[in-house]
């Protein structure tokens, strides 16, 4: 590919036509720590923090359960 | 952002033209001209709870690949850019890594879109983070994408 071609570019033959690709996943493992968050409006948070919120803040959820095996 | 720069040495052989951070990636197999939609392509993000935080909804990148077939790794490095009292970058911490995912490029297509679903993405701190696309045996990285953490 020369330099000067940063983008794609079409060739005899070439279709735009793809097939499905599922998507590929990946989930960051947990500290001992961020274990014991829990999730307040989508965010985890360290519990001593909870105090601390807004009072419109919406109920804290469990903490993160394990990744799935 | 566009392509990342790419030196003599380590030309990649595949290139990425975007990449977006959003909501959820949605396949349509009955648009074969426009297969994907981005809903809520995210440009920045606020906790209300404060940091260090991280996301408990999965976030979703959506790339454009181009460039030559075969099978390699990629992976998207979160760096935190840190800038000084002046406005200047002073420093970039690598938060964490998410992948090796397998990229399988196939011949003669003009582009090739790949989503990836990211789970439990750590927030340290309120500031700019860059999502890095990489691929093994190239340095710089294809492209990369920022998003906003407000305070």
């Amino acid at each position: 590919m020369k330099k000067s071609t940063k983008g794609p570019t079409w060739k005899k033959g070439m279709t735009a036509r793809q097939d499905y690709v599922p998507p590929q996943e990946f989930e960051v493992p947990l500290t001992e720590e961020q274990k014991k968050w829990v999730v307040v409006d989508g965010w985890a948070v360290p519990p001593e923090r909870l105090a601390a919120l807004p009072p419109d803040a919406p109920p804290a959820e469990p903490p993160a359960k394990p990744p799935a095996t | 952002m566009s392509t990342g720069d790419w030196s003599e040495s380590d030309e990649p052989e595949i290139g990425a033209r975007c990449l977006k951070l959003c909501r959820e990636v949605i396949w349509n197999a009955n648009d074969p001209e426009a297969p994907y939609t981005l809903r809520g392509v995210i440009q920045s993000l606020r906790p209300r709870t404060g940091y260090p935080t991280y996301l408990a909804q999965p976030v979703h990148l959506y790339a454009e690949f181009f460039g030559e077939a075969g099978e390699r790794d990629v992976w998207f490095d979160l760096v935190r850019l840190v800038f000084d009292a002046d406005g200047d970058l002073a420093d970039e911490v690598e938060e964490t890594v998410f992948g090796p995912f397998s990229l399988n490029l196939t011949p003669n297509l003009f582009v090739q879109g790949r989503w990836y679903v990211l789970r439990r993405v750590p927030f340290p701190a309120a500031g700019l983070y860059e999502f890095r696309l990489r691929i093994a045996g190239v340095s710089a990285p294809l492209i990369a994408e920022r998003v906003q953490l407000e305070e």
